[in-house]
């Protein structure tokens, strides 16, 4: 099983039914009174929200949320594999293993996650809800998956338009997978090398994917380097050092030992 | 009558050591984490998590290096005046001295060079340890006080990265001299009035010309 979703443009209306989904799923809390508890600038922290996308002279709303890529810089740059892909394909995050680092937000070159720093009342109301100080984002409502079958994430679930649909790339009879077979549903940013899964369908003349995502385009950053020469120079060299290091330094220290003893006895 | 002493580290050495000392302590410590989560969480979670290492990493280091790097450089003024100190720059002698020890190390020599006021390997340390910082300073500093923009921060963080590197691998093999029973009193002396002995001097710095 390989979760995408298609976002059909064409038929998305912008009533934000999936916005106001997603942020009562993973977003609300019960307070301690029953009512809601809800961050400050609640939409900020909508795992899908809207964003404006500027094309030449046209801007379009469209909505931006974790692009599930299949090669996610987000995975590559945390140090402590708190950022991971599921078995499904699915991009989560662990918050135990976390250490707030925040570099997965700046790897992200959709600009996509999030970070509520504020505390906030009451306990999140599934494993993958949001929480404070954790970096977050979409996780296609992972939390929902029960057994085998594919599920249904909250935002696609609310949509009265079905502009959103959820299916499997690995089921060759799946829609989701045709309408990418069929090219119908394009990639975003196919130039960014991460694949991601999540496909938008938009028949507004004019409308390029390549202008998105939401993040500007001087600060779309590629970490593949910084990653690279981190995982493959600096923790190698570091690492080989305090081995070879703490070795010489202890075979030293009798060789200092017995030069220093065989002196004192000639002496 | 105790025994004869020598200076070996004056105040402004002391003072300038121990505030390198705890300012990049504190930095590998809340840095390690970020370097290499999966061996080094453990850190993050000691240093007292986000709080603890936005305090610690991003301004008790720049605090205590912004201090202590002032005083490096007194320091080093101090030292090339000095009759016997001789600077910390290293020459070619330090090298074809670095070469005869290591040689002599190794057992192929059996010659140890005259070591003079400085182990030559020890200005090398010095050197690498500075320059490090100083990238560690160049990268993390906008970082953290200019907020620069993403698009730098990659590179920045790569700078910051081969500064680590520069500041470690010399900082290990310090560590390990340091601890090592024969150099303890001239790390006793680091701890107190900064004296050796002088039949310590004579015999590890034959060079050292002692007044």
């Amino acid at each position: 099983m390989r979760p995408a979703m298609v976002i059909d443009m064409s038929r998305c209306v912008g009533c934000l039914s999936c916005v106001e989904a997603c942020i009562i799923e993973n977003i609300a809390r019960r307070g301690e009174d029953g009512g809601l508890v809800l961050p400050a600038n609640v939409v900020h922290y909508a795992r899908t929200r809207p964003a404006w996308i500027r094309y030449g002279r046209v801007e379009r709303r469209a909505f931006t949320q974790c692009m599930q890529c299949e090669r996610p810089p987000c995975v590559y740059v945390c140090p402590t594999g708190a950022s991971y892909v599921s078995e499904e394909g699915v991009v989560l995050l662990d918050d135990e293993k976390c250490i707030r680092c925040e570099l997965c937000i700046y790897a992200c070159p959709y600009g996509v996650r999030t970070r509520l720093t504020e505390p906030m009342e009451g306990r999140p109301e599934h494993k993958h809800a949001l929480k404070a100080g954790i970096p977050d984002k979409c996780t296609f409502c992972y939390h929902r998956k029960s057994g085998e079958s594919l599920w249904l994430p909250a935002c696609v679930e609310a949509c009265p338009y079905g502009a959103r649909i959820f299916g499997d790339l690995d089921d060759p009879n799946d829609p989701v997978r045709q309408l990418v077979e069929n090219g119908v549903a394009l990639m975003p940013r196919e130039d960014l090398e991460t694949s991601p899964k999540l496909f938008y369908v938009s028949q507004t003349k004019g409308f390029e994917l390549v202008k998105y995502p939401v993040r500007a385009e001087d600060k779309i950053v590629s970490y593949k380097l910084w990653d690279r020469f981190k995982d493959l120079v600096v923790k190698p060299i570091f690492q080989a050092v305090a081995v070879v290091g703490v070795v010489l330094g202890v075979i030293h220290m009798f060789k200092a030992r017995r030069e220093e003893s065989k002196k004192g006895g000639e002496g | 009558m105790g025994e004869e002493h020598v200076l070996r580290w004056p105040k402004l050495a002391r003072i300038t050591h121990w505030l390198f000392f705890i300012g990049v302590t504190i930095a590998i410590l809340t840095g390690l984490p970020v370097l290499d989560g999966s061996s080094f969480r453990f850190l993050y979670v000691l240093t007292g998590g986000e709080t603890g290492r936005t305090i610690l990493h991003y301004y008790a280091t720049i605090v205590l290096l912004g201090v202590a790097a002032p005083l490096a450089v007194l320091r080093a003024i101090q030292s090339y005046r000095s009759r016997y100190e001789g600077g910390w720059w290293p020459g070619w002698s330090d090298v074809r001295d670095s070469i005869r020890i290591a040689l002599r190390w190794l057992g192929l020599r059996k010659e140890y060079p005259t070591i003079g006021f400085r182990h030559p390997l020890e200005k090398f340390l010095v050197v690498s340890v500075h320059a490090g910082l100083i990238l560690l300073g160049a990268s993390g500093i906008p970082i953290v006080l200019f907020n620069v923009g993403y698009e730098y921060r990659a590179l920045l963080l790569a700078v910051h990265d081969i500064g680590f590197l520069l500041v470690i691998i010399p900082l290990i093999g310090h560590f390990m001299l340091a601890i090592n029973p024969v150099n303890w009193p001239t790390l006793k002396a680091m701890f107190t009035n900064g004296k050796v002995p002088v039949s310590w001097a004579k015999k590890h710095h034959p060079g050292w010309k002692i007044e």
